[in-house]
């Protein structure tokens, strides 16, 4: 158990396990629908943060407009659940599969016109901008009125439930699917392309890494599963509009976590999350609806600040003690 | 006759108004070590850019085992087997130098994880890196950032590999083990191109040697004798050094 604990990675991920097992048995004893709400919310933020990472982070592409993603699988369940009573778990699948294919293009004609990086990052900003005002001005998809969605009863079977928790424990349940993702690209050979890829693109290249390849690969599952989370979202919120899922704001939310928490590591993007957006929430409430902005310019600080403290996130800092402690054993080990 | 691993035909390249590499041909023999020497400028570095596909030459062609390999990408060309390591090194920085090696055993997807660790605990061990295989790269010093360079491009299993400069910056006796890795590495049947400036190493190693100068290949055959080629000592030291008994119709030596 030490031996596989001692490598960084298995040993994030028992951690994050471990830390959505205890959000599941703290939400199930929780009975506040206000609370359950953020956990939920926090969960679909770590679910995306961690998405994000493995196109972000692992794979090193200045992917700043993520929302895209998001709001087209939040759309995807939106439409065709409302308009075609398609059922909302194919809707996720659905959700999936139409983001990764955005992403595919994304990825066909950044790579193809060879934007630089700081290119790329705008040009996807721009596109979630561009699909929310054709959106907003689609009649046939509700415009900027949105979608609403009706719950009647409990069904698992169609997505929908009275009570707030089953929500959360599906959405847990999500989270790990994207976590158990990210750890396995982490240790496959894919995990060794895009750390080359990200260190050095050129250098990859000439070892037979096809870069473009590898970046798209990054590009479609992570945009596929944040597809995903959005259809969820859908199902959980129970109504959409543009402005809401294709929000710049919340676009940067959901690369907060990441960002603070380390996008190279699998506990950075969960901890991030779990910790950013209750905080968000108990900022809201404690400044009040007025200082909306106040909490805005809070968030931004925050942000600012932790970026410059913490270059690499605070997983970082738990990886060298990490290090520190299991060198540690392993020496005593060989002595014995 | 066995036919040659690589062949380069007539091979032009142009950065705007500059002929970096202007119309070169040569062919190279398997299992053997080729040194490329020449000025500051004179299209070396550009030449290996060109044959391990980071550029594309404007004319010519360059064929490997028999292929015609002009324009296809770097990956592709590994996968063929052609390596490559940069004359400013470029590894993996944030990984440990053991994933560095890794990455290349990996082959491009042709290697199992397990196969390609196996591998790469072989090429360190070859390289000399055992001692250091757990430190990041970006913390290695000149010396060990070139011999990772050797073991990333030897871990790909190429039948050629293009060394830039793996020499520069070493000490002596650093240069005493890089000199016999390269044998070790030709004995194990790897053919080998050299660009270097070190003369001691290039002809200490080469068999066969290579001068261009302005892009231009002035000479080419036995590395003593090329050496002492007329055109080769103008292109280093200018005119005033060529000795007076030798004649600039001297014939230049082939070794096919």
């Amino acid at each position: 158990m030490t031996k596989f604990l001692s490598e960084w990675n298995n040993w994030q991920l028992v951690v994050a396990l471990g830390f959505v097992l205890l959000c599941a048995l703290g939400g199930s004893a929780v009975e506040s629908d206000y609370v359950i709400q953020v956990m939920v919310l926090a969960a679909v933020y770590a679910a995306v943060g961690t998405a994000w990472s493995i196109a972000g982070g692992l794979s090193g592409l200045l992917l700043l407009g993520y929302i895209s993603f998001f709001g087209l699988g939040a759309y995807v369940d939106g439409v065709f659940f409302t308009k075609l009573g398609l059922n909302p778990w194919l809707c996720i699948v659905l959700g999936f599969f139409s983001a990764a294919l955005l992403a595919w293009l994304i990825s066909l004609v950044t790579l193809r016109f060879g934007l630089g990086e700081d290119y790329f990052a705008m040009f996807t900003v721009a596109l979630s901008q561009v699909l929310k005002y054709i959106l907003l001005n689609w009649d046939y998809v509700g415009g900027a009125t949105g979608i609403y969605l009706t719950v009647i009863e409990d069904n698992f079977w169609t997505l929908s439930f009275v009570e707030r928790k089953p929500y959360l424990y599906i959405a847990l349940v999500m989270l790990v699917g994207v976590i158990l993702i990210n750890y396995s690209i982490q240790r496959s050979r894919m995990g060794y392309y895009l750390a080359a890829v990200r260190e050095n693109d050129q250098a990859a290249e000439a070892l037979g890494i096809n870069v473009h390849k590898v970046k798209t690969q990054a590009m479609i599952i992570s945009g596929g599963l944040a597809g995903s989370m959005g259809a969820f979202y859908t199902q959980f919120a129970t109504f959409i509009d543009p402005k809401q899922v294709f929000s710049l704001a919340t676009n940067f939310e959901m690369l907060l976590g990441p960002v603070l928490g380390g996008r190279l590591s699998i506990i950075g993007p969960v901890m991030g999350a779990s910790f950013l957006k209750p905080m968000q929430d108990f900022l809201r409430g404690w400044m009040g609806g007025d200082a909306d902005a106040l909490y805005l310019i809070l968030y931004g600080a925050v942000l600012a600040i932790g970026i410059l403290l913490l270059p690499k996130g605070a997983a970082h800092y738990v990886q060298i003690w990490h290090r520190k402690r299991y060198t540690a054993t392993n020496g005593e080990e060989k002595q014995t | 006759m066995s036919h040659a691993l690589l062949e380069v035909r007539n091979m032009v390249k142009r950065f705007g108004g500059l002929t970096a590499v202007d119309h070169v041909s040569f062919e190279v023999m398997p299992g053997r070590i080729i040194g490329v020497i020449g000025p500051n400028g004179s299209g070396k570095t550009t030449l290996f850019a060109n044959v391990s596909g980071f550029q594309t030459p404007e004319e010519g062609e360059i064929r490997f085992d028999g292929r015609l390999i002009t324009g296809m990408r770097p990956s592709v060309l590994c996968e063929l087997g052609i390596a490559r390591t940069f004359q400013i090194v470029q590894p993996f920085a944030g990984l440990t130098v053991y994933d560095n090696v890794v990455a290349g055993a990996l082959r491009g997807g042709r290697t199992s994880l397990t196969e390609a660790k196996q591998k790469a605990s072989q090429i360190i061990e070859m390289c000399g890196l055992r001692p250091v295989s757990q430190q990041m790269a970006g913390s290695l010093p000149i010396a060990g950032r070139k011999r990772l360079e050797v073991a990333r491009a030897l871990a790909t299993g190429p039948k050629l590999l293009l060394l830039d400069e793996v020499m520069a910056g070493l000490r002596p006796t650093e240069v005493d083990e890089a000199i016999a890795l390269v044998r070790q590495i030709r004995d194990s049947g790897v053919t080998v191109i050299l660009v270097e400036h070190l003369m001691r190493a290039v002809m200490a190693l080469s068999e066969e040697l290579l001068v261009l100068q302005q892009g231009k290949l002035i000479a080419r055959g036995d590395p003593k004798t090329v050496c002492n080629q007329p055109e080769v000592i103008r292109a280093y030291f200018g005119e005033a050094k060529v000795p007076e008994t030798t004649t600039n119709h001297q014939e230049v030596t082939l070794h096919a």
